[in-house]
This record gives structure tokens, sequence and C-alpha cells, in this order.
């Protein structure tokens, strides 16, 4: 059954705008009685209407209901998706402004009938199987392969004369030479190498103005985590290559190396689930400096695995105006589809088409019983995945508690568990979760399953978590 | 097995990466580590492998690649190494805060936060819902974290909420302060001020302790000797620190022992004012910061003694300089400012007061803009106030005799006074008045905020000596439930600017605005306004005379904007007035244009004009329409020059000019 505009609430267009301005405007918009003409079909699956923009004519602006997931159109030249005229014309209908009936519009109608058409043809290609990829786009393929070889010699050069100058020695004029070759990298379709080359570069002068042990270390690993990707970014490409197959496959390194996965490749190697049912345990937006992105993090549990993956929206600074910023979710998605990343324990998920119902004890209970056995079996699980030069340096678990305590010496966190305990610790991605630790109810602290990315302190040579979110049996408190 | 050894093998090869590995093999302490290592490679495959890697490095070419292969092994070994548990002992925790995790969804959180970091906290209709935000761990932490910045909203909230979170609030306070920087940047030492003001007493070890620390920064010692006027218990341990500190401590130290005023403290009293007492010269009266602020806060007899030769004084020089135009000496100035200043907090001075209201205007000529002292009618009056925060039957007395020989001088301090014995009672009491004071009631009504926990309304004020920055000194006072009908009816009343009748003629209606624009209205109707603003935005939201505070201040701001118009208006009627037609919003802001025209504040008016016109709700094509309007009415105008008028249509063209880019 298609959906229609009583679905519209506040909270629905909240979470369907690209931010918190455009939600601002929207409101701003049908406050002053922005709309001189307001229009819905008779069985309400779309409203629309014109309206006063700074142009001299009026913005065409709907919102059609009719398909899974409602759809946007405006007339305005605004990049934004959707636009503050698509969430004003909303908002008018929650504010219960008289909406007249009358006819699709032409232009809307012809639009439906494209993007029926698109679907159809879409379950064709599906009940056909893949389609196979043209001679033209193997070519290039291999080509870019070959590029990127060639864009690897390039940074095994640069971490290797930083590695026989020794870290430390960036200096001024060093400094632009390297910055030179990590531009030049970006000719050679290797942006993940290129990030980890400028933050070496960033690194090592801020440490020509402050040095800091601490900071020279994370400098020779930054250098060994490159030297290990072009080693192992080498040998891939080389065996891609020699066996003729250039296609993406499931290895981390393909996002390594800058490789975009479509949905459809990952459906092709079989990284997807079917019918799965998920619960955001955490969102928070990072901002990557070295990427020059917001990175909008979210970690979820699969109810029926017990997996922790994560989501990730990435939202580099030039154009993160344009892109729709994610929110937190709330509630249980139920997903048909859900593609999953290559990776190790946390891997990266997405999704086009979902169905979400409110969170019930039950499922709390659910999220509790997938906790790890115990901690130690949780740290051994994470240490085969941080050891790894190319992954994360944390890894995402839910941990099982008693209680959660607080030393005596300085007041960090201990989580403990059958005997066993370990300590919490912030890290940088979550600076303050440890001290709003400290302010959660006592009930928060007792009983429950802690989300917690583990992490290696090489000053301390121990595992600590950093904690994100609590689970208990009536709700989730999150940290960040 | 010595784990030791693969510790110190995997810090020599970080090292040989940060200065080089070009001399690897020279590098003998390195070889040494991967000597001692030996013995624990034979126990281990992956040691041994990695021993063998070691051992590569210097007989190898590629030195560089081999070596990042070495710590990468190293390192993945240290993580397996890695051990997790914590075996450190574990405190319960007593008191908890009563705070509650709520389901927020991060961009609203986000947007919480944002506000806090302002110091703009908004306290919205829905009291109960805003408190519980405010209970929820992140949003409370990043309040509290806030609370430094000091500013009215954030200090207002903190005063309402955190006495109601008991002791559990002490560790999280203190936790929030910076024991390391040492520099004026360090604003960390308002959690001691606050600390004080919540718990006084009971966390004077706590004090003490900050204070012996002598590596802590001086702002959190100055702040914890502060912290000991509290009680005066600490008499005793303030005079042992007045020998043995100094610097800033020991200023901090004085100035404590001066609000305490312990017999004991005379002999340093006679010595600080020993050197001013005999004026001489010019520098007669150039006394320290240090110095003025311990004979303002000091009631002892030495220092209202040197109090009172400071009035006196003044006055005889005000009477000579009365009526001769030569400039005024810095000596002048200086005997005037100190007189005014170091006259509050001494009950033994009502003569003074006396004499200071008699000869006012001799006073008054010795009030230069270059010491900006306003008003000095206001600073007695405030000082007066500032007495109410002791609960001294002597000042009450002094403020009764003093109205009752100066009526119209101690008219403030008097309303305030009864404001504070009698809540609403008080309008009633001074109801002819409070019309004629206007300016003056309208001040103190600024301070009014209401109690959103506890309900009723309070009037808050400051101790004039601390220049009403010290949190310590501000005091608080419940003095009604709700806001009487007399109040309301005097905020709003538009007597003194809105003609009876409206006159159909427009070029009457115009010039009977423009006599009751004067600029003293003007200045009256923009303070009204800013007590709306202040009321509307942080001081009454939640009270249930919220609803009835924004239609009156709607009422009056449309007045204003039709009769005297001063801008400040529209911003009340763009926040405040729902669902305006355009057309109102155009004759808000033609209004404002015509009698900012009219009143001569036509360049101001054309500078603020983009700004106000983008504020209102209003579409491209009527922002134009408005703009032509005003063209229009520019054009019409007969009795302003040809120059100004030409000026003033420029302006509008090139604002109409960004109109239609933007």
């Amino acid at each position: 059954m298609s959906k229609t505009a009583e679905m519209i609430t506040e909270e629905l267009i909240r979470s369907l705008a690209p931010n918190q301005n455009a939600i601002a405007n929207a409101q701003k918009i049908s406050r002053t009685g922005g709309f001189s003409t307001l229009y819905q079909t008779e069985n309400k699956d779309l409203i629309f209407g014109e309206c006063k923009g700074s142009g001299k004519s009026g913005y065409h602006t709907s919102a059609d209901f009719s398909g899974d997931t409602p759809v946007f159109r405006c007339s305005c030249p605004s990049r934004q998706f959707p636009c503050k005229h698509s969430l004003a014309i909303m908002y008018e209908w929650v504010n219960g402004k008289n909406f007249e009936v009358a006819e699709v519009p032409e232009d809307v109608a012809k639009k439906r009938e494209k993007i029926t058409k698109r679907k159809e043809k879409a379950k064709e290609e599906e009940k056909n199987g893949p389609k196979k990829p043209s001679k033209t786009s193997l070519a290039a393929a291999k080509k870019k392969l070959q590029k990127q070889l060639e864009g690897l010699e390039l940074a095994e050069t640069f971490v290797t004369d930083l590695l026989n100058r020794g870290v430390s020695s960036i200096n001024g004029s060093s400094s632009a030479s390297y910055k030179n070759l990590a531009k030049q990298l970006g000719d050679y379709y290797l942006p993940e190498l290129q990030a980890i080359m400028m933050e070496i570069i960033t690194v090592a002068e801020e440490l020509s103005e402050q040095p800091d042990d601490k900071e020279l270390n994370r400098l020779v690993m930054l250098c060994v985590r490159l030297s290990s990707s072009v080693k192992k970014s080498k040998e891939y490409i080389l065996t891609k290559l020699e066996s003729d197959n250039v296609q993406p496959e499931d290895s981390i390194l393909y996002e390594a190396m800058g490789g975009i996965w479509k949905l459809t490749q990952l459906k092709e190697i079989g990284l997807y689930k079917e019918n799965a049912r998920i619960v955001q345990l955490s969102f928070t937006v990072l901002d990557d400096s070295i990427h020059k992105a917001y990175v909008e993090t979210g970690y979820w549990i699969d109810l029926d695995s017990g997996e922790i993956s994560r989501t990730e929206n990435i939202r580099p600074y030039k154009s993160a105006k344009h892109i729709k910023s994610e929110d937190s979710a709330f509630g249980v998605y139920h997903i048909p589809v859900l593609y999953r990343y290559p990776g190790g324990i946390n891997r990266r998920i997405r999704w086009e088409g979902m169905e979400q119902t409110d969170l019930e004890d039950k499922n709390y209970e659910e999220i509790l019983n997938k906790a790890e056995s115990s901690i130690g079996e949780a740290v051994k699980k994470a240490k085969n995945e941080l050891k790894n030069t190319l992954s994360e340096q944390v890894c995402a678990m839910l941990l099982p508690f008693d209680n959660i305590k607080f030393a005596a010496t300085d007041g960090h966190g201990v989580l403990q568990y059958q005997g066993e305990s370990i300590g919490l610790r912030a890290n940088e991605n979550y600076r303050e979760v440890c001290n709003i630790l400290h302010l959660e109810p006592e009930e928060v602290l007792e009983n429950g399953a802690l989300l917690g990315e583990l992490f290696y302190d090489a000053e301390t040579r121990k595992i600590y978590v950093c904690p994100v979110s609590i689970v208990t049996e009536k709700g989730i408190a999150v940290l960040c | 097995m010595d784990v030791n050894t693969f510790y110190e093998l995997r810090t020599r090869l970080y090292a040989t990466a940060a200065a080089g590995c070009g001399l690897i093999a020279e590098d003998f302490r390195l070889k040494r580590a991967l000597e001692a290592f030996k013995p624990m490679s034979e126990a281990n495959k992956v040691f041994g492998r990695l021993y063998q890697m070691c051992e590569k490095l210097f007989h190898t070419e590629n030195v560089a690649g081999e070596l990042a292969d070495c710590i990468a092994l190293a390192d993945a070994l240290a993580v397996t190494q890695g051990s997790f548990l914590d075996k450190s002992e574990c405190v319960e925790e007593e008191d908890k805060l009563c705070l509650k995790p709520q389901i927020i969804a991060n961009r609203y959180l986000e947007e919480v936060k944002t506000t806090l970091s302002k110091g703009e906290i908004n306290i919205q209709h829905d009291v109960q819902k805003d408190i519980q935000l405010m209970l929820e761990p992140r949003v409370f932490l990043c309040f509290i974290q806030n609370l430094k910045q000091e500013t009215d909203s954030t200090r207002s909230l903190a005063e309402v909420l955190l006495p109601h979170l008991g002791e559990a609030i002490i560790p999280v306070l203190k936790k929030q302060i910076d024991l390391e920087t040492n520099s004026a940047k360090n604003k960390t030492a308002y959690y001691i001020r606050l600390i004080c003001q919540l718990f006084g007493y009971q966390e004077n070890d706590w004090y003490l302790s900050l204070i012996e620390e002598e590596g802590y920064p001086k702002s959190i010692r100055v702040a914890a000797v502060n912290a000991l006027g509290c009680s005066e218990k600490n008499v005793p341990k303030l005079l042992e620190l007045y020998k043995t500190q100094k610097g800033d401590v020991k200023t901090a130290v004085i100035l404590v022992l001066a609000k305490l005023d312990p017999p004991e403290a005379e002999d340093i009293w006679k010595k600080i004012t020993k050197k001013y007492m005999v004026p001489s010269s010019d520098s007669a009266y150039d006394l320290p910061q240090s110095t003025i602020k311990v004979i303002e806060q000091s009631k002892s007899d030495i220092c209202a003694e040197f109090a009172r030769k400071l009035v006196v004084d003044a006055i005889e020089m005000g009477k000579r300089r009365y009526g001769n135009k030569s400039k005024i000496t810095t000596a002048e100035t200086r005997c005037f400012n100190l007189a005014i200043r170091t006259i509050c907090r001494k009950p033994q001075l009502e003569d003074c007061f006396m004499l200071l209201a008699e000869n006012y205007k001799y006073i008054e000529v010795l009030n230069t803009t270059f010491y900006s002292r306003l008003n000095p009618r206001n600073d007695l009056n405030q000082a007066l106030i500032s007495n109410l925060l002791e609960e001294d039957e002597r000042y009450i007395e002094m403020i009764k005799n003093l109205y009752k020989v100066h009526k119209e001088f101690y008219f403030p301090a008097r309303f305030f006074l009864a404001l504070k014995e009698k809540g609403n009672y008080a309008f009633m009491e001074y109801m002819e008045e409070i019309y004629d004071n206007r300016d003056d009631v309208i001040n103190i009504l600024r301070s009014i905020s209401y109690d959103c926990i506890q309900g009723g309304y309070y009037l808050s004020w400051w101790c004039i000596s601390d220049m009403g920055y010290n949190y310590q000194s501000r005091s608080r006072l419940k003095i009604f439930e709700e806001i009487s009908e007399e109040v309301f009816s005097f905020i709003t009343d538009t007597s003194y600017f809105a003609p009876e009748k409206q006159d159909k003629n427009i070029a009457t209606k115009l010039t009977k605005c423009q006599r009751a624009c004067s600029k003293k209205t003007k200045d009256t109707i923009r303070t009204v306004i800013q007590l709306f603003d202040g009321w509307l935005r942080y001081h009454i939201t939640g009270s249930k005379e919220y609803q009835k505070c924004v239609n009156t201040a709607l009422k009056f701001a449309f007045a204003v904007n039709k009769y005297c118009s001063t801008g400040a208006e529209i911003d009340i009627l763009v926040d405040y007035y729902a669902n305006g037609t355009p057309e109102e919003y155009r004759d808000m802001f033609t209004n404002y244009s015509i009698q900012s025209i009219l009143s001569g504040d036509g360049h101001i008016w054309s500078i603020h004009m983009k700004g106000k016109l983008e504020s209102m709700p209003l579409s491209y094509e009527d922002r134009k329409k408005a703009l032509l309007e005003v063209k229009e009415i520019i054009e019409q105008f007969e009795n302003i020059d040809e120059k100004n008028k030409k000026e003033m249509l420029s302006k509008t063209d090139q604002v109409l000019k960004s109109t239609y880019t933007t």
C-alpha cells in the first residue's frame, strides 16, 4: 500500500532536512505565509504548491509519497536536498493549513512515469543476473590499476626517504617538497595514501615547533602504516593484473586505495544480508581534519547476529552544505537488503529502504543477550583486529558488566564482569565520555552492556575501553 | 622470560625510525637491545621471527622498508602482549546527582550545546521539559563547563538549578578547575566562587588547601582567599596569611579582612590610609585600586573617617569650581570619584549622604566625562541599595531618613527598599512617584527574574563596590508571587509619548510625534524595550504571566512603532508577533524609518535600515515595496534640507540595490 502525506510529522521533517539551517528557513517560510497556493491530490499521496522566492516568479514545490521513499521536487536553484521549500510545504501540512484538492500536475505525472520505468528495468536486470563488465570498462580498470601502481612507487619513495633521513628530520624546505609529492599522488587515484602522507607532514610540522615523544611515536606509526599499505597494495594490484581479474573483491584494500563501493558490486560478491533487524547504539559527528571532512558515524547492532557495524556519512568541508547530514536513529530498523563492506569486526553497512518500529523492552533484552560472553574473550577478538596495521586503531564491542565503578586514585571508570575488570578511558574521538559516565545514575551503571571502542595504549601497554553508550533493560544511555 | 627486553627493542626501533636508519650499522643501542632480546626470541616463534627480521636490518640494502616491517611486527606483538585487567581500588560514590539520560537526537544535542557554549541558555515556556533537558548528563556537563563564561543567563540558571542538586555537585564543580594554567585566561576560578556561594564554610579546608599550594595559578589562590570571606571564623587564618603571603594573594587577604572587618585589623587600615590622609598635592587622591577597594569594603571608623573627609573635600572643591569654567583638575576629579566610591558599607555616614544631596549641584560639576560617571545620583542610590545586601537595620533606617529629607533624590533606594519589604504593594504605596521617576523604577524592574523551579519572582542585586562582578555578593530575594496589574500598566504606560487623540492631519501628527520623541523619551522607551527583551528572553520565561507579558510587550512595541519608533521595538515585533501580514511588517518598517528621519536619526537609520528590513519575515517583493514606500515619503518631506534628503535617498537606493542581489 502506498504512503500518504498523513505520515508527515515534525520529526519526519527534521530527519529529512539536510541541516539545521534548512529547518529554520523552512519554518520561516511557513510562518510568514510563503506559499501562495497549496494543493493535495485526492488520495493525499502528493502535496504541492507555489512558493514565493527571491526570484520574480514563484517556485513549484511538491512532496510525493506515492513510492517507497518520499520524493521532493522544487523548481528553485538550491543544491540542498530536500530544499527549504520542500520542507516548508511539509510544515504547512503539519500546521494544518488548507490544501485544496487538485489533479496531479503534468510535470509530476511525467516524472512519476519515469520512476516506474526505471524500477521495471532494474527488476528485469535483477532477473537476468548481474551485467557483465564491458571490454572498455575492463580496460579502463586495468589502466587505473597500472596508474595506481605508479603512484605506489611514489609513495614508497616518500616513506623510504623519510625513514632513511629520520622522521624527525622534516623541516621547512623538506616539508614543502614532501607536500608537493603528496599532491602529486592525487593524480594516481590513491586518496587514502595521500591522506596518510598529508597527516605525516602535518604531524611532523607540528613536532618541529613543539617536540613531543608521544607525537613522534605517532609519526613513526603513520610511516609504518603507509609502508605496509604500499606493500600490500602493490601485492594486491600485481596479483590482480597477473590473474586478469580487475574487478573489486572482498578486501579492505580496495577502499584503502580509494575505491568506492557500489551497492550492486557488494551484492555481486555476496556482501549483503537479507531481512536484517538493526538498532543504533550511538551516533556522533567526528571532525576529520586530515580528510577535511565531517564523518557522521553510527554504531549499530544486528539483533540477530549481534554483530556491531557502523554507518559512515562523509561530508567533505567543501561540499558539506550540500550533502544531507544524518542524525541519530531511534527504533528498530527492518532492512530488506543490508549491504556490508569488506572488513573485520566493525564492518561498514549501508541500505536503501527500511521500515522502522519502536524499540520495546524485549529488544533491549535481545541486545543485552548479544553482548560478548566475557571481557577476556572480547579483548582477544579485539587484539586480532587491532594488530593489523591496516585496520582501524579502535574496535567497537558490546561488553557485558555487573557494574561500572570508579577508581579511588584518579577516578577513572572500571568495568567489572564476573571477576574480570577493564579500565575505561576516553580516546581522541570521544573526549568527554568518561566525564559524562561519572554523571550517569546508579541504575545505568549496573547490570548492563557497554558499547565501547577497545584500543591499545602503547604508553601503559594496556588495552582500554572508551565508553560510547550503555544498554540497560530499560533503554540506551548514549554518552557522546 | 623478561618481557621488558621486547619493549626495549621496540623502543629502539622507534628511535631508529625517528633519527633515520641511514647509520643503522653504527646503532649500538639497537644492537644491544637486540642482543638482550635474543633469549626471549628463542622461547617463542613469533618473537624469533622478529629477532631474525631485526638482525637482517644490519645487512640489508632496503633498511627503510625492513625497518617499517620490524616496527609493524613489534607493534602487532605489543598489542598481543597488552594486558587489560584493571585492579584499581574502586570507591563507592555516596552521593549521586539526580540526572537522567534521555533520548536526544544528535542534531538537537549539538544545537543545545552550541547555545550553551555561547552562554545563551534560554529556558523556554515548557519549564519542566527544559529543566529535564538540563539534567541530561551530556547537556548538564556542557552547562557546567560553560558556567565559567559567567553570562547573565548561565548565572541565572545556575542560581536556580544548582542549589537543588545537593553536595553531589561539589566534585563535578571541582573537576572543572584548571590548576595548571597560570594566566588571566584561566576563568575556572569562577567554580571556587560558585562552590563558596553554594556551600560556604563547609568547604573551608579545601579553600585553605588551594591557598597553601604555592604552585597553583594565582587566580585560583586569590579566589580561594576570597572564599575565606564566607565566615568570621577565618579571621585568625587571614591575619596569619597577611603576614606570610605576598603580591596578589596578600592583596586579596587584605580585601577579605576589610569585608569581615575584625577589630584586630585596625592597625592594617591605619597603615594603609596613613599616607593618604593629608592631601597636599595633585597626587594626593591618587590611591592604588587595591587601597580604594579596602576603603570601600571596610566599615571601620578609620575608613569611614577617610571617606567622610573625601566627601567634604569634594563638596568644597565643587563649591570653588561652581561657575568657574576653567578646566577641572585631576585632583578634583579623583577626589570626586573616590568620595562616591568609598561611601558605601558605612552606616556612620548618613550625614555625608545628606550633605551630598544638599550640595548636589556642586558635586555634579566635578563629574567629567573623562571619568565617565554618567549619573552620580544613580551611584549614590546604588551604594545605598548595595548596603541592603547585609541584613543591617542601620542601613534601612539610613535610607528611610534620607528619603524623608530628600524625597526625589533618594527615591530609587527607598523604592527598592519598599519592593524588598512589601513586594507588589510598593507600587500602590508609591503610585505617583513611580511615574515621576520612571527610568529609576524601570531599571530596578530589569533585575527581576522568575524562579522556574520554586516559582515566584526574585529581585537580585549586586554590591556596587565589587563592580557587579563578584558572584558572592549577589543577592536574591523573593518579592512577589505574580506580577500585578499595577506593574504591567506602569511598564506599558504610553502617555509620555503617544498623543491622546489621533490627529488625522499628517503634518500635525508628525510634528506632535517629533515633539514627543525627545532624546530622553527615546532613552526611556529603549530601557522599557530592554526590560521586555530581558524578561521575555531570560528572566520570566516559564512563569504563568509569560503570555500576558508577550501581549503587553507587543502592545507597547506597536505604540512605540507608531508614535516614537526607536528601531529597538521592531525586534520585539518580529520575534513575538506571530503571523503578521506583509502589509503590517511593511508599516512597521515605514514607521521606524519616518520616526528616525524626523528625530534627526537619519544617519543611524541608514545604517540600520537594511538589518531591520532583513530581520522581518518579508519576501523579496515586499522588501522592495517597503523601501519604495520609504523613498516616496522622504521625497515628500519639506522640512529637511536638500543635502540630507539626497543622502537619504541615495542610501535607500543602495539598500534597494542590495535587496535585488540577495
